[in-house]
Parts: C-alpha cells; sequence; structure tokens
C-alpha cells in the first residue's frame, strides 16, 4: 500500500494514472448527472407541502455535501503535504480549492432562493447557515493565502494550514441542526439513516449527489494535471510528451 | 408531449423563478468550471509547445543558395 | 515514518486539536445565543428578556389558530409540548404556516405573557412526502400534525418493501 501511495506522490505516475482514470470520471458524471436531473426535475413527485419547489434539493444537497466533503479532503491534502512533503498533495489541494468555493456558493444561494417560498425568508443566522458562510470565507482564504506569498511553498504551507485549522468547522456545519435550535431542518438525507422520503424522491438525489461527485473527481484530477504540466514543464518526460503531442 | 405541457411544467406550479435560478446558478458554475478546466490545459499544452520550438537549435547553415551568387 | 516526520505530524495535530479545544468551548459557553430562537419551555422559565427582539419557536398547537374574520390579526400558540407561548401577530402568513407544524416567530415577549410577532417563519421538518401519499393520509382520516409521523413510516415501509 505504501508502494502505491509512493507512486502517486510522483508526479509522472499520477499523471499517467490519471489519465486512464479521468474519461471514466468524467462519463460517469455526465451520465449520473443528466438522469438525475431529467428524473428530479420531470418525473421525481412534487412535495405536497413544497410543491415544485421541492426539486431546488436535487442540486442543493449535492452541492452542500460537495462543499464539506472537498475541504475535508483539502486539509488531508494539505496534511500529507506538510508532513511527508508530497508536492501532488499541493497540487491537488490547489486544483479542488476553486470547486469548493463554488459548491458552497451555490449550496447557499439554492437554499436561499428555497427558503423564499418555504420559510419566508432568503436568509436567516442559524447555525448551520451562518456555519456554511463561514465555510465559503475559508475557501476564499485558502485560495487567497496560497498566492499571496512571493515563493510557492511558503503560499502552499499557509493554505495548508488555514484548511487543517478549518476543517474543524464541518462537525459544526454537520452537527450544527442537532446541537442547536435552528431554522434549518435535520437531515434528510445521509450515509447513515434511511432517508425520510419514499423511494421516487430519494432514488434521483442519490444518483445526483454521485454525479456531483464523479464531476469533483473528474474536475479535480483534469486540474491537478495541469498544475503538474505546469510545475514539471522542465522534466524529460513532460518534454518527451510535448514532443509527442505534435 | 405538448407545447402546453412544456409551459406548465416549466412554470413548476408558480415556482419557476426559484427552481430555474437554482439549477441555472447551479449549472453556469458546473459548466464554468469545466470549460475553464479544458481551456486551461489546451493553453498550457500551446505555451509549453511554444517554449519547446524556441528552445530546439536551428537547422545548420549549408552555403548560400542565392542563384544570382 | 521518520522521526521528523513524526514529530511534525503529532505538532500538526496537537495544534489542531487545541484550536478544536478552543472552539469547542467556545461554542458551549455561548450556547444560549447560537440558538436560534426561545423554547416555549424557556420563555416560561424567564429566560427571555422583555422589550427586545426575540424568536421563538416551536410547533403550532393544534386547533389554536384563530384569525380574525375583519383584519389581518391572527392568534395562535406555539408549543413544544411541555409549555405553551401565546402569540399575536398581524399580516399574511407564509404559505407553508400550518396547525400542527413548526414556526418560528420574530418579535417581543409582552408583559401579559403573550408574544407580539413582527414577523412569522414556516418551519418545516426534514420529511418530504408526494401529494398522493398526503392525499391518502388524509382520505384515511390523519390529520396534518400526523403526517409527519405517518412520512417516516411510509419511508420505513418502503425501505422493508424494497
Amino acid at each position: 500500500m505504501w508502494g502505491l501511495i509512493h507512486k502517486l506522490g510522483s508526479p509522472k505516475w499520477f499523471y499517467q494514472l490519471s489519465a486512464r482514470l479521468q474519461p471514466w470520471c468524467w462519463g460517469a458524471a455526465i451520465l449520473l448527472l443528466v438522469t438525475g436531473s431529467v428524473w428530479g426535475l420531470f418525473f421525481a413527485p412534487a412535495d405536497y407541502q413544497q410543491g415544485n419547489s421541492f426539486r431546488i434539493i436535487y442540486v442543493h444537497v449535492p452541492a452542500a455535501f460537495l462543499a464539506q466533503s472537498v475541504f475535508v479532503t483539502m486539509a488531508v491534502a494539505g496534511l500529507v503535504y506538510m508532513v511527508w512533503k508530497i508536492k501532488v498533495a499541493d497540487m491537488a489541494a490547489a486544483a479542488m480549492a476553486p470547486l469548493g468555493a463554488a459548491m458552497t456558493f451555490v449550496a447557499l444561494f439554492s437554499g436561499a432562493v428555497w427558503g423564499v417560498p418555504t420559510w419566508g425568508t432568503w436568509w436567516m443566522w442559524d447555525a448551520r447557515l451562518t456555519s456554511m458562510l463561514i465555510l465559503l470565507f475559508l475557501y476564499i482564504g485558502v485560495i487567497a493565502l496560497r498566492g499571496a506569498f512571493g515563493r510557492r511553498d511558503s503560499g502552499a504551507r499557509a493554505a495548508s494550514v488555514l484548511a487543517m485549522v478549518g476543517v474543524i468547522n464541518i462537525p459544526i456545519i454537520k452537527y450544527s441542526v442537532d446541537w442547536w435550535y435552528t431554522l434549518h431542518q435535520p437531515a434528510s438525507f445521509t450515509l447513515t439513516a434511511r432517508p425520510s422520503m419514499p423511494l421516487e424522491m430519494w432514488l434521483p438525489l442519490l444518483i445526483m449527489v454521485l454525479g456531483f461527485y464523479c464531476f469533483f473527481i473528474a474536475l479535480t484530477l483534469m486540474r491537478t494535471r495541469s498544475e503538474i504540466l505546469r510545475r514539471e514543464a522542465k522534466a524529460r518526460w513532460v518534454q518527451a510528451l510535448i514532443e509527442e503531442a505534435r | 408531449m405538448t407545447m402546453a405541457s412544456l409551459v406548465e411544467w416549466a412554470a413548476m406550479g408558480g415556482h419557476g423563478r426559484f427552481v430555474w435560478s437554482a439549477w441555472g446558478v447551479t449549472a453556469v458554475f458546473m459548466v464554468g468550471l469545466a470549460l475553464h478546466a479544458r481551456l486551461e490545459r489546451r493553453q498550457l499544452l500551446r505555451q509549453l509547445k511554444r517554449q519547446a520550438r524556441r528552445q530546439t537549435p536551428s537547422p545548420p547553415r549549408g552555403p548560400s543558395h542565392d542563384p544570382d551568387a | 515514518m521518520t522521526p521528523t516526520r513524526k514529530r511534525k505530524l503529532l505538532v500538526i495535530v496537537t495544534l489542531v486539536s487545541l484550536a478544536a479545544v478552543a472552539v469547542g468551548l467556545s461554542l458551549y459557553a455561548l450556547r444560549a445565543n447560537i440558538n436560534l430562537f426561545f423554547s416555549p419551555v424557556q420563555i416560561a422559565q424567564g429566560e427571555a428578556p422583555l422589550e427586545r427582539s426575540i424568536r421563538a419557536g416551536g410547533m403550532v398547537k393544534v386547533g389554536s389558530v384563530s384569525r380574525d374574520a375583519e383584519s389581518l390579526n391572527v392568534a395562535f400558540t406555539v408549543t413544544d409540548y411541555v409549555d405553551d407561548l401565546p402569540v399575536d401577530y398581524q399580516g399574511i402568513l407564509p404559505d407553508l404556516f400550518r396547525e400542527g407544524q413548526g414556526v418560528v416567530v420574530v418579535g417581543e415577549l409582552q408583559d401579559d405573557g403573550r408574544f407580539r410577532a413582527d414577523d412569522v417563519l414556516a418551519r418545516h421538518d426534514e420529511n418530504y412526502m408526494p401529494p398522493e401519499v398526503a392525499q391518502a393520509l388524509e382520505d384515511a382520516g390523519y390529520s396534518p400534525a400526523d403526517f409527519q409521523a405517518k412520512a417516516a413510516e411510509v419511508g420505513r415501509q418502503q425501505e422493508d418493501d424494497t
């Protein structure tokens, strides 16, 4: 196992391994997202109370899941970079930060829009919404820090530290609806509990969640590979690659 | 499926502006990120090719081929 | 793992843990303020201040909603099944406001123990249900207040069927 991890740490190996994985991830992402979207927008029933605004769940929940998962992944990558000095880890962390930030914004925006016809407000400073907004600021902070230093590794270390400390926010987001009185309701869809909605409502949600995750992997692989080319441009294997591509 | 039923579906029972703004913003970000990543890669490869070409030594100069020489 | 790496890992884990403890303690100390609203029990126990804009939340007590025929005045009771809080509101209630459902009211607690609401927000739970299922439940004689429990049961049954 350490052998595989060591291999992944080599930019050349990561580049070549991910080349094979990437098309499958993109294919899966497109298939799942199209299926889930059509199902969720057309065929799934509306909610008896919320009507069709319920369909916002099919983008809001996957985006919120990704926003949190990407941050955790970024924090782990930061740790790997700081302790084991594996550069590919930092490249991946840099590659996934903008996606995480975008997903956090999408979750907040879709949630706000959903709140208007259901709650009667687009914003409330309850624990769930506030901690998600803090997450957005943490993402912006990580992205800004990475670019703020003259030396690349200084920025990488600062960004890693902020990601590792900021990861404390993730359990707060997750358990906010259980620990405190909030406007946002508890989870309908988790990995462990049975969903509190019938099959024809949660199946398209599951498909969308999986589609979003495949999208995350595919996009991050692509961006990390670009970063590898950028940083390793002088290496012989990159030069050979460019030769072939002519 | 008729035009009328399609319009009715798009209206989302009066909640159209909520559903479509939420889905729309999501789609814009995801498609935007994907396109940007592809563009970034293409531009990078082009740039690297250009740099590699500049570094390749130019072919050796032979005797001049001036017909009037 | 080399000794340097082990040490670095330990330092990082320790620092992050300390930060987590600091955040945890802060959240614990501020827990009353982090709650979005006071529950009827807390208000009954005098924890909520008067003459200040606060929020109260709970369930709309079934049978407690009374609307004035001529104006937009409406009165209802917010309950957490231990204590009740009478609320007066003037305005249009949100679409999803109904008896047996969650609600958050923003306003001021009055001297006479009634709550003057300036804003009413509907608070829904985590259960979702298609209209046909809701209709079937209604036909079978279940009130909206039972819907939440029934929705969970329907979900359970569906899982047992699959």
